[in-house]
């Protein structure tokens, strides 16, 4: 039993696996015009990803030599933080697109193809911004404190406790609102919900670059920005609180969030597949007239998992204001994130496992190809390769048939024995 | 509402067809003319793009690269004259051949290698958007901006007799040839759509494609077609940018304009007319809203600003409401026409006889 399912995690790694490589193939193309090594290019872009500090070759992604008081000594590289580990930094950009790409699978597994996560999630943000400085201040001024810094230490602690939770909860019910429209015009009305949430993105753009350019803009900074959150609403990172001495976070901004995020994958995954609601919600994208058919609330369903998807998207924004960037800053919305989660849940083939995976790895790549930038080379060269890794890996029906096809051309019409072994071996001979 | 649209369809239909033009003439000629002429840049590349969205969608395809395409065009346009000294125009071409050959490319992925479609227009966004700001870098030595003085933007046209009107002058005249072009595409996008076989297969396509397939229509080549022709629409739009505007290539100049165009087809029911009045709506209310920032008057409501700038995003749900109310409506009066005419006969059937024992 085991080693099948051993076999069938295979078989599914198999694609992606052959579409990285791929990937990585036609992007060294790009690098060698660039006039650079491709094989050298690599070794920076994973070690300045995934590696620790120091790390030199791929070898170093695993092993690492360390030269300590007495000799050299060989460590195992992910537990070696001195001067921070570049996982870090990869985990703090990991976040958002795991919470993202949840908030694109819980839409998707109902049979929604919505892609308004981009305008939730700016305007979970820019909610989450807000509140980060009104709220401290209001509560200062109802306990008539003029100066935060002399606040008594009791109602510091409980707003530590109080603010962000707050804020993330306003976050989560602006996204679901949003998400809401596009699920009711869906349901009501039959709007198309992937052409409404195209066009509900551009007005959630539209609408927080002018909120950030004019009645929430702070100073006259060049570049429009927020008011800073106060520090009670702040999510503090875990080097500076949780971990204050572990070096291994030392320079990145990793903190609650990617528990949040994870705890997020955790209760959606049991939802989907645990209750009777996920169970609803699987049936309805399955087919919708067999739902129907077996007495199961396609509506209700839709407009729920449009109602999730939107809080997922929210807690996307705030996370990213109240625990890395702490305001927003004009161009923020705009930039595309939640077009990112959309593309990782798609590539993670919905599934939770394979978001956690997906997210790490190309926010590991992004992560590496900025840190490119002092090699010589644009960091754009990170979603080249993401781009073609996307392409490579959509192409699976084309591999799929093809593999097929020189299979039954190598072997003459005698039975295969053993036919996931052999697509493992075939997706191996096809990337070189 | 539901009643109400049944009711007044046509007459609804008239009086938008109408009296639309005609508010539409009264405020060109009434507004100033600085505003008229900005509106008219503005709305360029969303007559390009929406054409471009709308003959993929028209034949089946939903294109959603857009955007990359637009970039795409308009850095090309760019690279080819940066050094050579060669005339705009060669720039504007290469645009439109780079840009077909992106579409070539969208079909042949997506019909051939059967690649989904969202995944492969997002990820052809990405692409472009990433690769463009990278061969800038590694073949021009520039950060996010290539210009130089060996690059010129294609030349203002005097257009003969209308120059000579005094109102009709400076509203009419005076653009560079992809505003004309842009024009002149709108009707012939709609000669093609409408009165060709061509144009014929396309809608035939998109409205059922198995009947277009019964009926002997190649639908892969048709939707190769219309994808190629979208690609080159695109690339079009996308040198207008960074050839009709200003002469330079900026790192993300397209800005989002694939998507709003892609609204502005939607908008105009994939009309080619439509989008083209549809195109001067966002144009207009963009060149107002700069317009507004401008003025430097600081008792303006910012508000006000924002709302003009968003004001045809907003009327794009409104009119996709209004898209599903008309198709809900259309059925049930269907439904309502075939009560009445068999309503007697069906009660029959379920009074007297026994229809499988289930009813």
């Amino acid at each position: 039993m085991t080693a099948k399912r051993l076999r069938q995690a295979l078989e599914s790694a198999a694609i992606p696996i052959l579409a990285t490589i791929l990937g990585l193939l036609v992007s060294s193309v790009i690098v060698l015009f660039a006039r650079a090594d491709p094989m050298q290019t690599y070794e920076h872009l994973f070690c300045e990803g995934f590696g620790p500090k120091g790390c030199q070759t791929f070898g170093n992604l695993l092993f690492m030599d360390v030269k300590t008081d007495n000799g050299t000594q060989t460590v195992f590289s992910l537990f070696y933080g001195a001067q921070g580990h570049a996982l870090g930094v990869t985990l703090e950009r990991a976040t958002i697109l795991i919470l993202a790409a949840l908030s694109a699978t819980v839409a998707f597994k109902a049979g929604l193809f919505s892609i308004g996560m981009d305008g939730q999630l700016v305007l979970g943000a820019i909610t989450a911004a807000f509140l980060g400085y009104a709220l401290p201040d209001l509560i200062y001024g109802l306990a008539g404190i003029s100066q935060p810094q002399a606040a008594p230490g009791a109602l510091q602690t409980v707003m530590h406790l109080v603010v962000p939770a707050l804020c993330i909860g306003a976050a989560m019910l602006v996204g679901a609102f949003y998400s809401w429209i596009a699920g009711y015009l869906k349901v009501k009305l039959n709007v198309n919900e992937l052409i409404s949430t195209i066009v509900l993105n551009a007005i959630a753009v539209q609408l927080v670059g002018y909120l950030i350019n004019f009645p929430l803009r702070s100073d006259f900074n060049n570049i429009a920005r927020t008011r800073r959150i106060d520090d009670t609403a702040w999510l503090v990172p875990f080097n500076r609180g949780l971990f204050l001495n572990s070096e291994w976070f030392s320079g990145s901004r990793v903190g609650i969030g990617i528990i949040l995020a994870l705890l997020a994958a955790l209760v959606i995954w049991f939802f989907l597949w645990r209750t009777t609601a996920g169970y609803e919600q699987r049936m309805a994208s399955g087919s919708r007239l067999f739902a129907r058919f077996g007495g199961i609330p396609n509506e209700r369903a839709a407009l729920r998992a449009m109602l999730i998807s939107g809080a997922l998207s929210g807690l996307a924004g705030a996370i990213q204001i109240l625990g890395v960037e702490r305001r927003v800053v004009d161009g923020f919305a705009g930039a595309g994130l939640g077009f990112d989660g959309v593309l990782v849940a798609i590539l993670a083939k919905e599934s939770i496992g394979g978001i956690l995976v997906v997210a790490v790895f190309f926010a590991g790549l992004q992560q590496g190809a900025i840190n490119l930038q002092f090699a010589n080379l644009p960091r754009q060269l990170g979603g080249i390769i993401i781009a073609l890794i996307i392409l490579f890996s959509s192409m699976e029906n084309f591999f799929r048939t093809n593999l097929a096809r020189i299979q039954a051309r190598l072997r003459p019409p005698q039975r295969a024995v053993d036919a996931a072994a052999e697509g493992v071996a075939a997706a191996g001979g096809g990337a070189t | 509402m539901i009643k109400f649209l049944n009711k007044h369809s046509r007459r609804l239909r008239h009086a938008l067809l109408i009296g639309g033009p005609l508010v539409g003439l009264l405020l060109f000629l009434v507004l100033p003319e600085r505003l008229v002429q900005g509106g008219i840049r503005l709305a360029t590349p969303y007559i390009l793009g929406a054409l471009a969205a709308l003959i993929a969608s028209r034949a089946g395809v939903l294109n959603l690269a857009i955007e990359g395409k637009m970039l795409l065009g308009a850095f090309i346009g760019v690279v080819v004259l940066y050094k050579t000294g060669l005339d705009p125009v060669v720039g504007v071409m290469a645009a439109v051949i780079m840009g077909g050959l992106l579409g070539l490319v969208f079909a042949i992925l997506y019909l051939r290698i059967r690649i989904n479609l969202i995944i492969l227009a997002l990820a052809l966004n990405l692409f472009v958007a990433n690769a463009t700001v990278f061969f800038l870098r590694v073949s021009f030595g520039a950060f996010g901006t290539l210009a130089d003085p060996s690059i010129h933007s294609l030349p203002i046209l005097t257009i003969p007799i209308i120059s000579g009107i005094p109102i009709l002058a400076e509203r009419l005249s005076g653009y560079n040839a992809i505003v004309y072009l842009s024009w002149f595409m709108v009707l012939f996008m709609w000669l093609l759509l409408y009165r060709t076989r061509f144009g014929r297969h396309v809608r035939a396509v998109g409205e059922n494609r198995e009947a277009a397939e019964t009926v002997g229509i190649n639908v892969t080549l048709v939707q190769t077609f219309a994808l190629t022709l979208s690609g080159m629409l695109a690339g079009l739009a996308g040198s207008f940018l960074s050839l009709g505007v200003l002469s330079q290539f900026l790192e993300n100049m397209t800005a989002g304009r694939g998507w709003i165009a892609i609204t502005v087809s939607l908008f105009a029911l994939e009309q080619p007319v439509g989008a083209f009045f549809t195109a001067l709506f966002f144009g207009f209310s963009e060149a107002l809203s700069l317009g507004l920032q401008n003025t430097g008057d600081t008792k303006l409501s910012p508000a006000l600003v924002a709302l003009v700038l968003a004001l045809p995003q907003i009327a794009t749900i409104g009119a996709l409401v209004l898209v599903a109310l008309r198709i809900r409506a259309a059925e049930l009066l269907k439904r309502r026409n075939f009560a009445a005419q068999f309503g007697q006969e069906l009660a029959n059937l379920r009074r007297g006889v026994v229809v499988g024992g289930q009813d």
